[in-house]
């Protein structure tokens, strides 16, 4: 949304700080929790600065209408979908050009890491939703997919880390916030990654870059997706390490209640 | 079994191994396809998921609920991705099947879009019917069923596990078995739960008697 943004605005300062205080390759504080829905087959919640995210992953499963299904591999069906409460004016529920829009390129991206071929005939439904949005919500809804489809024990060639990177006041920064995206001279380029090989699933741009500016944001995207990625496992075996702990402590209540008795 | 957690993606040395399910190989290297513990030793290397949905299996005793009953026989929910067919003649003379039973039944063919065929099912009679992740039953068994067996001894009740992960409990402490195999679930990656479930159960029927 280029041109919105008020001229005089700094966006990257002398001492190389932004907005909101980061440097230009830092990003927003991101936390992951996976498990967090008991009645889906897998589920993810993720925090991206003020954007919320949880995602829902059923199947594989039979697909409706039958028509649809494919004989040779799984087809993924997503729904990326913004509650009305997630940004500043009332969104009208109903799924738009920009929803619908984003799911398709979001089951693009999660269809080239999953090995589909393991399940003709089927489906793998993933629904996100979007609780909180502050720009980059397409990459933070693509964090919790890929983070559910995993805990769903779903077989995936990797796990798919995104971020978004752009610019604005003149300087390639990483993961851009609404107040960055609405620069005079913004560019967006949300950019996913399998981090394994460096294959790029999915690659947006809104705006323009020159081709230098482009060499930055790539090596820039590439770098801070890596960083995702470690949260992403992170959350992972975080779900089964800390049941470990968990228990410890309960073995030291246990013992205690025995002294009592 | 504290084995190694494995993330999807995730290389794994193989060299000179043989690789079994679960891994994948792209340019002489191997990765891990699912969340999984990564089980190996010096002649081959596999995964084992911590989740996912059932995978019929040749020779598999499963527990399928009836959905629909037609001539030719009945479609039963494996919770697997299709349903299964058991044909009319492989059930039980005086058993007629409705929508709603529970029947145990044996795969015995597996097609190319993981539709299993079934044979020999009867349908079960009354009793308590709970439902765990089907990567986790190999745990509720045990190894050579030692599990099994130690829930049938501590607590007499009558047991039936189906691979796709429902289990059938009848007896007066079904509500013990139900607990205890809750805390097998959730503690199904871990060692020593053998043990740990023997005390529990100790435990948990003691407190019964109490109650009465």
């Amino acid at each position: 949304m280029a041109g919105k943004g008020n001229e005089n605005v700094t966006y990257v300062d002398k001492s190389g700080k932004r907005l909101d205080g980061r440097k230009v390759d830092e990003l927003r504080p991101i936390k992951v929790d996976v498990g967090v829905l008991d009645r889906a087959d897998g589920s993810a919640y993720v925090e991206w600065g003020h954007n919320k995210a949880i995602a829902a992953v059923y199947g594989p499963r039979e697909v409706l209408p039958k028509h649809m299904a494919n004989p040779y591999k799984a087809i993924m069906r997503v729904y990326y979908r913004m509650a009305p409460f997630s940004v500043p004016e009332h969104k009208r529920p109903a799924p738009g050009r920009r929803e619908i829009e984003i799911s398709k390129v979001l089951s693009e991206a999660l269809d080239a890491a999953v090995l589909t071929e393991r399940f003709p005939q089927s489906q793998i439904e993933v629904h996100i939703d979007i609780l909180d949005a502050d720009a980059g919500t397409r990459i933070t809804a693509l964090t919790a997919a890929s983070a559910a489809l995993a805990d769903a024990g779903i077989p995936m060639r990797d796990l798919v880390a995104g971020v978004s990177v752009g610019k604005a006041g003149g300087r390639v920064i990483a993961d851009l916030t609404k107040a960055e995206e609405d620069a005079s001279d913004a560019v967006d380029i949300p950019m996913a990654i399998l981090p394994s090989t460096k294959e790029v699933v999915l690659l947006q741009m809104d705006g323009i870059l020159t081709k230098e500016e482009w060499k930055d944001a790539h090596e820039l995207a590439h770098k801070a997706a890596e960083k995702v990625y470690n949260l992403q496992k992170e959350a992972l075996r975080k779900r089964y390490e800390s049941a470990e702990a968990v228990e410890e402590t309960e073995e030291i209540a246990e013992t205690k209640e025995e002294v009592v008795e | 079994m504290n084995a190694k957690i494995v993330i999807p993606g995730e290389e794994i040395e193989s060299r000179g191994k043989k690789i079994g399910s679960n891994v994948y190989t792209r340019n002489g290297r191997s990765y891990s396809a699912v969340l999984g513990l990564l089980n190996e030793n010096e002649t081959y290397v596999k995964v084992v998921p911590l989740a996912g949905k059932y995978m019929p299996k040749e020779d598999d005793l499963v527990l399928g609920l009836v959905e629909d009953v037609k001539y030719a026989g009945a479609f039963l929910d494996i919770s697997s991705v299709n349903s299964a067919f058991l044909p009319a003649t492989e059930m039980g003379r005086n058993d007629d099947p409705k929508a709603g039973d529970l029947i145990l039944a044996r795969v015995s063919e597996v097609d190319e879009v993981n539709s299993a065929r079934l044979i020999s099912g009867s349908i079960v009679g009354r009793g308590k019917v709970i439902e765990v992740s089907s990567a986790k039953i190999p745990r509720v068994l045990g190894t050579k069923k030692s599990m099994l067996n130690l829930l049938k001894d501590k607590t007499g009740c009558k047991i039936i596990v189906g691979m796709n992960g429902r289990i059938w409990v009848q007896g007066e402490n079904a509500p013990v078995v139900i607990l205890a195999i809750r805390k097998i679930e959730e503690e199904a990656h871990k060692s020593g739960l053998t043990n740990k479930i023997e005390t529990f159960l100790e435990k948990e029927i003691k407190k019964e008697k109490k109650s009465d």
